[in-house]
């Protein structure tokens, strides 16, 4: 069932000044969401869900702002970086940049960026000189005391903590672009994070065989002292449980980060569903609530993304 | 009809996945709060070792909402 955007046109509803100025920067991208599918031969209105799924799933092509009266300008990126479309062993792979993939590749642009010439000055001070050389020593140092040290040891931690540094600033930074207007989360795209928790998976794997050993790393999934004849039962459980930690890990950033954009849809699509322009500023209020909601949020879940991987390095590099 | 039934079960599966982990959130964010008033001095730890547990009840109750999602979307 289907819940149809009805009546005149979105841009005619917002009479009223003041609720317009205010729910415009919100509604850009919503707008866009609104008029992105199909293109000119579907002249139609989308529905609810349609204009939902838009707004928060992946796409072909990255908005951004323009003049018109959605102002927004969707850019087809097939356009830009061709079609990179091929197949490998019967299976079709399209590796066509998506607008996840721009937003990912930006985050990726500003880790670079940002701590390569942090890195050069820290070297070159020794002490952090700004308000903002202070902040990111803080976070880095959180990273390495709290995270890699407490969970993986003295010794072991610190050789973990340039991959967990970049697995926190690089989902920071992806969750934090989606808070920009006309920006996306990359990370509320299951590609992404199923790709950074496989990361934590081999980086696991990795630390594991090294504590131990190849042999006996996997010798020791079971835990010791249990009788053998429960060992049908325990083998397949352990290795499920191996799989399990980076799958819940993937599940978690993903719905998080998904769940806020469903959320903000539903409270600006209030206003539709009335057709009216009283609940613009109660719409606004709430979405407005939710978006701070979501800054925590962001910080929240690259925390917890890092501090689960420590705490699973930590796990497979400790004896059993 | 089946597809109605489908419905039911992931409506009915989300809510009591909400229940189940609000429960499980409540608990260790009050005996968070508990612990940190008998102890201010270990309220740091204490408040990583609540978010970790409470993500660890987040991810059961993730699992739960994918078993959902499945239903509803087939």
């Amino acid at each position: 069932m289907n819940l149809m955007l009805q009546g005149p046109p979105i841009r005619a509803r917002a009479t009223s000044l003041m609720a317009l100025l205010l729910s415009l920067s919100l509604l850009a991208p919503t707008l866009a969401a609104a008029d992105a599918p199909g293109g000119p031969e579907e002249s139609e209105q989308p529905t609810f869900t349609e204009a939902l799924w838009t707004f928060v799933l992946d796409a072909p092509y990255l908005p951004i702002p323009w003049p018109t009266e959605t102002l927004t300008r969707n850019i087809p990126l097939e356009d830009a970086f061709g079609k990179l479309e091929f197949e490998v062993a019967g299976i079709n792979v399209d590796m066509t940049p998506t607008k996840h993939t721009v937003f990912l590749w930006l985050s990726a642009l500003l880790c670079v960026l940002l701590f390569i010439p942090a890195r050069r000055k820290y070297d070159k001070q020794g002490v952090p000189s700004s308000k903002g050389a202070n902040f990111i020593e803080a976070l880095v140092l959180f990273v390495r005391d709290e995270m890699a040290i407490a969970n993986i040891g003295r010794k072991e931690g610190p050789r973990y903590v340039p991959f967990l540094l970049t697995a926190f600033f690089l989902i920071l930074f992806m969750n934090l672009l989606s808070l920009v207007p006309y920006g996306a989360a990359a990370t509320g795209n299951l590609a992404v994070t199923g790709a950074l928790a496989l990361m934590t998976f081999v980086m696991t794997q990795i630390a594991g065989m090294r504590a131990h050993g190849p042999v006996g790393y996997w010798a020791g999934l079971v835990p010791s002292g249990v009788p053998w004849f429960l060992y049908p039962i325990m083998v397949p459980i352990e290795i499920m449980a191996l799989f399990t930690k980076p799958f819940a890990l993937t599940v978690r950033l993903f719905a998080n980060m998904t769940a806020g954009k469903v959320v903000i849809f539903s409270l600006i699509g209030l206003i539709f569903l009335f057709e009216s322009v009283v609940v613009s500023p109660i719409s606004v209020a709430f979405t407005l609530f939710i978006l701070v909601l979501k800054l925590f949020v962001s910080f929240l879940q690259a925390f917890v993304f890092t501090m689960l991987s420590s705490l699973f390095i930590g796990m497979a590099s400790h004896a059993h | 009809m089946e597809l109605a039934f489908a419905y039911l079960a992931a409506g009915f599966g989300a809510g009591l996945t909400a229940i189940g982990a609000a429960y499980g959130i409540g608990r260790i964010g009050a005996n968070a709060m508990d612990g940190t008033a008998r102890q201010p001095s270990s309220a740091g730890d204490i408040r990583t070792s609540m978010i970790i547990g409470a993500a660890l009840i987040e991810g059961v109750a993730l699992f739960a909402v994918v078993v959902a999602v499945i239903l509803a979307v087939k």
